[in-house]
């Protein structure tokens, strides 16, 4: 109501056409779930029930609920509900920042050692609520899986800043927060060519910030208390950022993929004694009782190493060994997968809570990844709980999140079967209690109702990419009907056209993905181009080089 | 009392204990030990209980339930220590500024890095991972012992060993910063002058920590000096609770430190490469400055010209504590060979020569009450070799690290790897052996521009 009546004044406030806010909104805002079973928490289930949700809430769960006239019922008889799901961490929303120079272009740095903060990678100060973008291709992705809320937190430096918890749904980045701060977000990324260059120069400068913020928010106390006599305090707004973590009211959230760096953050953690959070780990399975001996917190990684299949290096391999050696090569890497994939089954053996982050998942690998977990020995109630109650717990939600029961908050996910059953769909999520709508084929939802109204892109494209090494020439190919596109891309670098996936197109807007293999390792790039009649633009973003700009004009017919 | 400020604010000095590396219990029957301080003992047994040495004997007695090693026809020598290593880090140099006395290589140990397992080959027990020498005062080091297999990193590093710092003289840091990004120091005697510098804050630090602890005392609205953990650490060397390792090479440079450490009232420091010091060893030994050198290692850069393959001998025969080290993770396993080669160049005894590669260098690592010989009370640090380790025909058959046994030859799998990444080229474990020292890795020089 608030929210409704701050739209309305502001709209005013601004002259502009109140109409034209609303027109999009559902009529009603309460809606029907009949003859559901209904996961109310892990391991809690309650079959052909109804479910009634009103005003953004789950408003009773139950076989005689009375339902309002204004009710909107949802096709869902014979499904399945589950708690929206929570990303423990991840970049939801917060688009990548531009590639920067590197090489022969990279400017030459004056000053190696005494970096501003920014440059160093230093912003504890940033709120993640600044970078969100609502249009965020990401967000609409997450919640075709089941993704109701994510605890998102910026994306750059060793110390980004602060992260918030977010609802995946919203037209603006206010309208999507949930609750701000609740982070204090750091990860193992040096400053290029300037110091902290290194995990060496990384580990003492931390140690240093976190001890002089000590003494600042002291010298602080003390001037407050009475400054009389006191020599006043400087305001230093990066400082200034670690007093809730000094306070012990807000968790150090430190991305950890490998044990490396994992008992990196933990000899922190014991140093200077702030609550951690072991954040995206991946390569954990040593380490539980060390996990356990800290008393830090942990998010596993859903990230796995690659499944066999397409495996070109292994091809390479086999030309130039022994076959005693290629097989005793293979042995060890299905080993060494197995243990990235049974890492979860062993954190629950070991008696240790979890959640997931998913700051390095590719969605598409998002159900395979899980169900690979689980097939491995993962219970399901302990994955459903890994992406439900033990986030919201976490994140000091649990009151309005986390589970499906009267008076949470009607984040939903709705499947038509058993979610962790292969053949499941997710067929309709609720976030706030709006109700968003799965096409069942696609992967992609927003996809294909985009397509039907979206420009016109078959043809021949030829595309010019501003890579740090210069610009580079490619040619995508685009055939076929809206809602069903497919393409290729030929680049420079690569000798036959690559395969591109996910292909959206919503009016203006044309995005895919293609995967690239440099040197054995795979890497995955989204294009985010907007067509104009017969031009093209937009960027190519990797998680490696951030985004690289892209323009081009159409040649002619596809092929 | 660098971390009289943590505990300061925090009061954590509990939950600094250290996590436990594992130790074990053996005999070594029946062996040639070479026990460094106390001369050869033929058929000699070696207890060792819990990783410590409890017993050298012949025919003694076990607690049941020992494992029992037989070193017939063996020899038997203590762990070799390698006084200058940059092996098992994932970053070496922190090479940004000419002064980084704030960093410690002990929080860059990668556990999983394979060159452990092949110095283990070598009979190394111990290495002095060091920061490079791209800074005129590198970070600190850490005294590592190989125990391979483990993954937390903290359990490689040697508990209790003393603090130690790099510092690095000459072409290095000049080159790094001066000729890099023109700052101090261009010249040798910029480098003098960094390095005064620092000392001096850090000096002016530590005296203005001392003052507010008094003054706090009386006085409530009393504030403590901005916390710097450069200074923190560089006031642990003014006190000698850091031992300075300086790589160095001209005569002339080393006479310059050894004034410095003098007028700053620093008594402990032993020179790395110190190529030229052969030509000022009686004022090594009589500062009571040691020496770790290669063997015979010269002439990959102008300032290493003047070299010779007697430095280690003549720096021995005038009273220098000298080491040989290998800086290098190939060259580290054959340390033992490293050694032989001062008795073909300088005449040195078997005794004198493995002292270069055990003892001494655990004198210039401050842990020589606990390794470097063996002796009853020490480390269970060992290595068995067949045939004399200063022999041509010398191969270590097992490597032994508390009293646990890290490399036997004989259980020596083609692929002793911890973790290979899944998603990478399949690869057979591939051995390079690098043409140039690891003492300007992480530094992208800028010369040119």
């Amino acid at each position: 109501m608030i929210r409704t009546f701050l739209r309305l004044s502001l709209a005013l406030l601004w002259g502009l056409p109140v109409q034209g806010l609303f027109a999009q909104k559902p009529v009603t805002h309460t809606y029907v779930l009949q003859h559901v079973t209904v996961v109310t928490a892990p391991g809690k289930t309650i079959p052909n029930t109804t479910v009634l949700i009103k005003n953004g809430l789950i408003a009773g769960i139950g076989p005689n609920l009375r339902i309002p006239g204004e009710a909107q019922r949802i096709e869902a008889d014979s499904m399945y509900v589950y708690a929206g799901f929570i990303e423990g961490l991840s970049h939801t929303g917060i688009p990548r920042p531009k590639a920067e120079e590197r090489g022969g272009n990279a400017p030459r740095i004056e000053n190696p050692g005494e970096p501003t903060y920014e440059q160093a990678g230093i912003t504890p100060n940033v709120q993640v609520r600044s970078l969100i973008d609502p249009s965020e291709a990401s967000i609409a992705n997450l919640r075709g899986l089941g993704f109701t809320a994510a605890h998102v937190v910026p994306r750059s430096g060793m110390m980004p800043g602060s992260g918030a918890v977010v609802l995946l749904g919203g037209k603006t980045s206010d309208e999507m927060i949930l609750r701000d701060q609740v982070s204090f977000f750091s990860q193992f990324t040096p400053a290029r060519r300037m110091y902290p260059a290194t995990v060496l120069g990384l580990m003492a400068k931390w140690r240093e910030m976190y001890l002089q913020s000590g003494q600042a928010q002291a010298h602080m106390q003390l001037w407050q208390k009475n400054p009389a006599g006191v020599q006043r305090p400087a305001y230093d707004r990066m400082l200034e950022a670690f007093f809730p973590v000094l306070d012990k009211k807000t968790a150090v959230y430190f991305k950890a993929q490998t044990s490396i760096e994992a008992y990196r953050a933990l000899t922190l953690q014991k140093e200077l004694g702030f609550p951690l959070v072991l954040s995206e780990l991946r390569e954990g399975w040593d380490m539980a009782p060390d996990l356990k001996a800290s008393g830090a917190s942990v998010l596993l990684s859903l990230n796995l190493p690659a499944q066999e299949k397409k495996d070109e290096g292994k091809k390479a391999a086999a030309d130039s060994l022994k076959s005693s050696e290629k097989a005793a090569l293979e042995k060890k890497a299905a080993d060494v997968r197995a243990k990235y994939i049974g890492q979860a089954a062993g954190f629950q053996q070991a008696g240790i809570p979890f959640a997931f982050s998913t700051l390095e998942l590719r969605d598409k690998d998002f159900r395979s990844n899980l169900l690979a977990m689980i097939e491995a020995g993962l219970h399901p109630d302990t994955a459903l709980a890994a992406l439900t109650t033990r986030p919201a717990r976490l994140l000091g939600l649990s009151t309005v999140m986390g589970t499906a029961e009267k008076g949470k908050m009607a984040n939903l996910v709705i499947s038509d079967k058993p979610y962790f059953d292969k053949e499941a769909k997710v067929r309709f999520v609720f976030v706030d209690g709006e109700v968003f709508r799965m096409e069942t084929q696609a992967k992609a939802p927003a996809a294909a109702e985009g397509d039907k109204k979206g420009a016109k892109v078959a043809g021949k494209w030829d595309l010019t990419i501003e890579s740090p090494q210069g610009a580079t020439s490619s040619t995508l190919n685009l055939s076929g009907e809206p809602g069903s596109y497919k393409g290729n891309i030929l680049l420079e670098i690569a000798p036959q056209p690559i395969d591109i996936e996910n292909i959206v197109v919503s009016e203006n807007q044309l995005n895919f993905s293609f995967s690239l293999n440099i040197d054995g390792e795979t890497v995955e790039i989204q294009a985010r181009l907007t067509v104009n009649g017969e031009s093209i633009e937009g960027v190519m973003a990797t998680d490696a080089f951030g985004e690289l700009p892209a323009k081009g004009t159409r040649i002619g017919n596809p092929d | 009392m660098k971390n009289s400020i943590i505990f300061l604010f925090l009061g954590l000095a509990a939950l600094l204990l250290p996590a436990q590396a594992p130790k074990g219990s053996v005999i070594v029957r029946n062996g040639t030990v070479l026990t460094i301080t106390q001369g050869i003992k033929e058929k000699t047994d070696v207890l060792i209980v819990d990783g410590k040495i409890k017993q050298i004997g012949t025919g003694l007695k076990a607690p049941a339930g020992t494992p029992e090693i037989d070193a017939t026809g063996m020899y038997v020598m203590p762990g070799i220590i390698d006084a200058h290593s940059h092996l098992g880090l994932d970053a070496i140099n922190e090479g940004t500024q000419p002064v980084t006395a704030e960093v410690s290589t002990g929080d860059a140990i990668n556990p999983f890095d394979i060159a452990i397992y092949h110095a283990l080959a070598g009979g190394v027990t111990i290495s002095h991972a060091m920061h490079g020498s791209a800074n005129a005062i590198g970070g600190e080091c850490e005294t590592i012992k190989h125990r391979y297999g483990e993954t937390n990193p903290s359990l490689l590093k040697m508990e209790g060993a003393p603090r130690t710092i790099k510092f690095a003289l000459g072409e290095n840091p000049i080159r790094v910063h001066g000729i890099g990004t023109q700052i101090q120091p261009r010249t040798r005697m910029g480098v003098e002058m960094v390095i005064r510098n620092a000392l001096s804050e850090a000096k002016n630090y530590d005296a203005a920590l001392q003052k507010y602890q008094a003054e706090k005392k009386t006085n409530p609205a009393a504030l403590p000096p901005t916390y710097n953990r450069q200074h923190e650490t560089l006031a642990g060397v003014l006190r000698g609770e850091v031992l300075i390792h300086c790589h160095s090479y001209r005569a002339d440079e080393i006479l310059m430190l050894m004034n410095v450490c003098k007028d700053f009232g620093i008594k402990k420091i032993c020179f790395q490469h110190v190529n030229e010091g052969f030509k000022v060893a009686p004022e090594l030994a009589q500062f009571g400055a040691s020496a770790s050198v290669f063997s015979d290692w010269w002439a990959y850069k102008f300032e290493v010209y003047y070299s010779t393959a007697y430095n280690a001998s003549i720096l021995t025969r005038n009273g220098v504590v000298t080491s040989i080290n290998s800086d290098d993770d190939e060259l580290t396993r054959h340390l033992y060979h490293e050694a032989a080669k001062t008795q073909r160049y300088g005449g040195l005894t078997d005794d004198e020569a493995l002292r270069l590669i055990t003892l001494n260098p655990a004198i210039q690592l401050g842990i020589e009450n606990r390794t470097g010989s063996i002796e009853t009370g020490k480390d269970g640090d060992l290595v068995i070799f067949k045939n004399h380790p200063l022999s041509v025909y010398a191969i270590p058959q097992m490597t032994l690290i508390d009293g646990i046994v890290r490399f036997d030859v004989n259980k020596n799998p083609d692929d002793m790897r911890l973790l290979i990444n899944p998603d990478e080229k399949l690869l057979p474990l591939i051995y390079r052996r690098d043409q140039d020292d690891h003492c300007l890795d992480d530094i992208q020089l800028n010369e040119n521009k």
